[in-house]
This record gives C-alpha cells, structure tokens and sequence, in this order.
C-alpha cells in the first residue's frame, strides 16, 4: 500500500484524509489517478497540466526530496510515502 | 567579541545559568559563547515571543527584535511576551519591555520597522543568525535571500491552524528556496487571520526555534545535514524531511540567478492581482455575494463595516466602509434599524461577526469570499454593463 500525504487545507477542501492509503502502483502518477478517482479534481491543484508537480509544492517520496517540478512518472516502490507538502506563512 | 561581559561570568551570571552551565555540552565556554552572540528575531509575534524568550532566559547577549506592528487584544491568544497593559505599544517595545523584565542582563535592541528590501541587510549585518518568525511569504522569501547573501544562518519557523513547519538554514546547506521556489498563489494558502491558529502550537514552534538556534551558536548539532521538520498537533506527530541545497537554487545554487534583493510583494503575487484567491468555505445563511452586496450598496442607510485591521483596510476597502474592530462590535455607534454589511478578507471573519451582531438584533450580512472575491466580481459586472452598452 502506498501513502499520500497531503496539504491539510487542499485535504479539507475535496473531503479527503490528511494521510490517503492507496493500492501499491508502478509509478506515482497512477497513485495520483486513483486519488483523483477517489477525490475528483484534486490532481488538479497538485500536478500541472504536462504532468510535473506544481512549482509551490515540495514533495518527498520514500524520504527523498523530489526536484522542484519533477515528472511525477517515477517508479515507486510497494510501501512508498509520498509526501505533498506546500509552504505556510504564519508567524 | 564586543560584549565584555562574557570573557569574565560574574557570581551573578554563575548563579543564573547555573542549570545550563552544568551541562557538558554547555560548560563556562558555552556560556560565554552565548553571551557574546547577537541573534535577530524577525516578527515579534507568536513564534518571535515563544522563541525571544527563551533566548533572553538562556544569556544570548545581543538579541534584537524587528518589528513595526502594534500590540492588538487579538494576539494576546498566542503572542506571550505581550499583555492587556500593552494594548497599543509598538511590538519591539512590548517584547523588548518583558524580556528585560525576563533577563535585565543581556542587551535588546529594539527595531520598530518592518523589514523591508531597503533595510534587511544592513540589519542582519549585525547579528551571527536569524531566527524567522514573520508571518508573510514577501517577508519570508526576504528573509531567506538577505541572509543567503550575507552567509547567515536562518531558523525558520512557520504556523498555521494545528500544524507547523520549522529548518534549519545553514550557508551552503540549502535555503528556503531550495524547499520552496516559488510561493503558493495567494489565496491558496490562507493565512492566521483568516484560518485561525491553535494559540501552543506557535509556542511549540517557537521554543523549538530557540533550541535550534542555541545549538548553533554552541555548535551544538549532531548532524549537519539539513532537515525539514513538520508538526502536526492533531496528531501529536513530528515528521522529519532530510533535504539537500538544490544546485539550481535561484539564490543559493551553483548559478545563482537573484544576486540582490527584489520586490518581494510582486514575486509574491501581492503587488498586483488578488482576485485569483480561492474563497474560503464560509457558508453561512446570512451571507451575500459580491453583486447582491452590490445592490445592497445602493441603499444610502447601509452601514458597511469592514473588520479588517487597519493595516489590511487602509490597502483597499469598499466605498463607504468604516474600519471597525472585532471589540469595537461589543459597543456598537451604528443604528440598530439599518442593515449591516460585514467585509473581511475572505469571508471567514467577516461570518462570525455577523452571527454576533445577529445575536444582539443587527440585520447583518456577511460578504461571501469577502474583499478577496469582491475585485473580480466587480470587474467581471463592469465588462457586463459596458457590453450592454
Ligand atoms: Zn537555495
């Protein structure tokens, strides 16, 4: 199985659990499909159109730190973590 | 180094660091490491006064606080170096008046200004590190590059709701761009005023922002590989990233592409174009959109109330809007037996103050999405009415 981390506001906003188990999939962008079938639309603000991961958000896979706009395409491993996180500015 | 006092510790300093001086870690040298150590605190708001604190209580020297806001009743919640007496006061002049009281032996430097690109880096000049605590991104993405470009090491820590994020920037070890580029679209990300914050969760981080920042002035730290940590209070979780500096950093990579301080409220989208913020979920049965407050607004008797700080309301506000704070609702001067139209920012503040003047036998209404949605909804009528034409 594979967890999703997600920003908590982006989380409330599509009904979503801050923390999303989904089956195990070769590459991160399926994950990314089958959370978009079980949260319509969410993808949406966490992927650009081209597929990278949009410029704001860090995302850490397996406890590595992904480029800033990777390719979501990766390979994951069975029991990967993915972590979405975006910045916050409270002080 | 300049403060004197450090290269002998009087009876009175053994006396009072005693429980840290016992410390192998710490001993006579450490002490006097930390005495001769000039720290800056950027925002004297929840994270500032949680983290100032135990700064001033451990002997930091010189500890200077940058700031250029107010004491208002509606940070007390979370802001713990201010008081009610303080209502009013600049927030460097609160802070710095409980943390003489705290420790009257270290020196506080007060600068009551906002940091600006005309005066950060002649201000983090003089200290050894930075500790963040502002609550902007335009201060943030500041902050970061200043302290870049004088190879200053930065603790950052930011808040929101129950959660909290804090690094450790160290020169050549990443920076806060390494971690996040760009900033989020404003409006996405909504900010303390508008989504609310869980008053300890800013003491948690704060505290932690001094202990890091002790351990490197005291060299103090097991790994020097840079992480980011995540604190989630619901879940009473902590999460630790590692991350590396990214060689195509704008500020900090191997080319670097900003050399020199920017206009950091354009880079963050404020400067122009508020208009494509999300609104926040304020649905409630007492609030308009942007066009049936429109139509209300052509009622003369209206009494339109804008629950912004003033700071927010002297940047934009409806025609014929009053600046009107939340306390302010407790003793109201308007009429009972005309409407009210309540605006915030986005719509969140703006609900609950319309469900308390409701209470109390006000006719309120609250603008949906508030000021947020109100510049595109009226453009948006505009283009409508000239095409009519
Ligand atoms: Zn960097």
């Amino acid at each position: 199985m594979i967890t999703v981390h997600l920003p908590p506001d982006l989380a409330r906003e599509f009904g979503a659990a801050p923390a999303v188990t989904l089956e195990a999939a070769a590459t991160c962008t399926d994950v990314l499909i089958s959370l978009d079938r079980r949260h319509p639309g969410i993808v949406s603000w966490i992927l650009e159109p081209d597929g990278r991961f949009r410029e704001h958000l860090s995302v850490f896979v397996s406890g590595r730190r992904l480029a800033p706009r990777s390719q979501a395409s990766l390979a994951l491993a069975r029991d990967a973590e993915i972590w979405i996180l975006r910045a916050i500015s409270g002080g | 180094m300049e403060n004197d006092r450090a290269s002998q510790l009087t009876g009175r300093d053994l006396a009072r660091y005693q429980r840290q001086i016992v410390l192998p870690q710490l001993g006579i040298n450490g002490q006097r490491r930390l005495m001769s150590s000039r720290v800056l605190v950027v925002g004297a708001g929840a994270l500032g006064s949680a983290a100032a604190a135990y700064l001033a209580a451990a002997g930091v020297g010189t500890l200077g606080l940058v700031d250029g806001d107010t004491v208002e009743l509606s940070n007390l919640h979370r802001q713990i170096l201010h008081d009610e007496a303080h209502i009013g006061w600049s927030k460097t002049q609160s802070a710095a008046h409980r943390l003489n009281v705290i420790n009257s032996d270290i020196r506080i430097q007060e600068h009551d200004e906002f940091l600006s690109s005309a005066n950060a880096l002649d201000l983090f000049a003089n200290y050894d590190l930075i500790v963040n605590g502002s609550d902007n991104f335009p201060a943030r993405y500041l902050v970061n590059d200043a302290a870049v470009f004088l190879k200053k090491p930065v603790v950052d820590a930011a808040i929101l709701r129950f959660e909290g994020q804090l690094a450790v920037f160290r020169p050549g070890l990443g920076c806060y761009r390494c971690l996040f580029p760009t900033p989020p679209s404003p409006g996405t990300v909504p900010d303390c005023a508008e989504a609310g914050i869980f008053g300890a969760v800013a003491g948690v981080l704060g505290s932690m922002q001094a202990v890091e920042a002790l351990k490197v002035l005291l060299n103090l730290e097991e790994s020097p590989s840079s992480a980011f940590l995540i604190y989630e209070a619901l879940a009473s979780r902590w999460h630790r990233m590692p991350f590396h500096r990214d060689p195509d950093c704008l500020v900090c990579g191997d080319t670097p592409r900003i050399t020199a301080l920017i206009d950091y409220q354009q880079f963050c989208g404020l400067g122009s174009d508020r208009t494509q913020a999300t609104p926040a979920a304020a649905s409630d049965a007492f609030s308009v959109t942007a066009e049936e407050a429109m139509r209300m607004m052509e009622d003369p008797h209206l009494t339109i109330l804008d629950i912004r700080d003033e700071a927010e309301f002297l940047k934009g506000h409806l025609p014929r809007a009053r600046q009107c704070s939340m306390e302010e609702l407790d003793a109201p001067t308007f009429s009972r037996d005309m409407p009210v139209l309540v605006v915030c920012a986005a719509g969140v503040r703006s609900a609950y103050a319309t469900q308390y003047l409701r209470s109390r036998g006000y006719e309120a209404w609250s603008l949906a999405g508030g000021m947020r949605t109100w510049g595109g909804a009226v453009s948006a009528v505009a283009i409508q009415e000239r095409t009519r034409r």
